[in-house]
């Protein structure tokens, strides 16, 4: 699995963002800023949508609950964006290191929760009461989607302890 | 500096700094009550800054438990990872400006639960209107913009701990 993108892991490595990012280690330390940054912004906006769809907070009126998801959305791209410039520090390392693997896993599970809520899901709040309660598979996506965010913090944190540092 | 260095010689410190898990454990914990705290009183600022209107200020009276529990998380998940490193973070400049930020922040929090009077809305389930919408007035703005900047200068002190340690040892 690994041989075939070796050129694309040397390719990035020593591409101008491998250098920009190996030029200081402020690089990182700052990049870590905004990922932490990044993480409470998504975490803290999904608390709010998701608390709402499992009927925690229901004197916010259902569709108006949405209104946080941009933040979510920002904080995604945030943390997507420093994450790339993180991997490009030493692709080959990330690659081997199994918590990246099963955080790369569960972003793809909290990405297609977040389509199937959009596209399956959301159509529908408009027609419930919007102080009223949600249907069960609005709640199960609810659910997944914070479970799977605290896993994907967990996987972080693992992916630093495996490579033997703090 | 005796008292510091029991506190790394205890069992559950050794256990933090010396086992493969113990730092990534201690920390997981760390991070996921740092996005609960930050993550929801952030979203009240924002909401009290003049974000997404629509939502009533109520209704984050019952996120606040999920807030404090995050902080009784860090709080607690904070005071043991304190005692693993004592004597390295007592002299850490960083970890002093991260404390202060914490204790600012904490403070906020507790001033806008007072000043939009959270703990009536708790009880109250469904949207009735039974209690008017809390007032947003100056001071109310005021502790939002203290309260983000010291939750955002709070992060970044607590990543820079690890690079002021960094670069102590190096020699940097």
């Amino acid at each position: 699995m690994t041989h075939f993108l070796l050129p694309f892991f040397y390719w990035l490595q020593n591409s101008p963002l491998g250098h920009f990012v190996s030029s200081s280690s402020w690089v990182y330390t700052i990049g870590l800023m905004f990922h932490f940054t990044g993480m409470a912004m998504l975490f803290g906006a999904m608390l709010v949508v998701d608390l709402r769809l499992l009927g925690v907070t229901k004197r916010i009126p259902l569709p108006v609950a949405l209104a946080f998801l941009p933040i979510a959305i920002a904080g995604f791209i945030i943390n997507l964006v420093t994450g790339v410039v993180f991997f490009a520090f030493d692709p080959l390392s990330f690659w081997n290191n199994i918590a990246f693997k099963v955080k790369l896993v569960l972003l793809l599970v909290a990405g297609a929760n977040a389509l199937w809520f959009t596209f399956a899901e959301e159509p529908k709040l408009r027609t419930l009461p919007p102080y009223g309660d949600t249907p069960s598979v609005i709640k199960w996506t609810a659910g997944l989607s914070l479970a799977v965010w605290t896993l994907v913090i967990v996987c972080g944190r693992m992916i630093v302890g495996l490579a033997g540092l703090k | 500096m005796e008292f510091l260095r029991a506190l790394e010689g205890l069992p559950f410190s050794e256990w933090i700094t010396q086992s493969d898990l113990g730092y990534p454990i201690m920390l997981s914990f760390h991070s996921i009550g740092l996005a609960a705290v930050v993550g929801i009183t952030a979203m009240m600022d924002l909401r009290v800054l003049g974000f997404a209107k629509g939502v009533p200020l109520s209704g984050f009276a019952r996120m606040t438990p999920v807030a404090v529990a995050g902080f009784w998380v860090n709080a607690i998940s904070g005071v043991l990872l304190f005692m693993a490193d004592a004597t390295r973070l007592i002299d850490n400049w960083a970890f002093g400006v991260k404390m202060l930020c914490v204790v600012v922040g904490g403070a906020m929090f507790w001033l806008h639960f007072r000043q939009l009077g959270l703990a009536r809305y708790s009880a109250v389930e469904v949207g009735e209107a039974t209690e008017a919408e809390p007032l947003v007035t100056r001071s109310v703005r005021i502790v939002a913009v203290v309260s983000l900047i010291a939750w955002l200068v709070a992060i970044d002190g607590g990543r820079l701990i690890a690079y002021v340690i960094d670069a102590a040892e190096l020699g940097v």
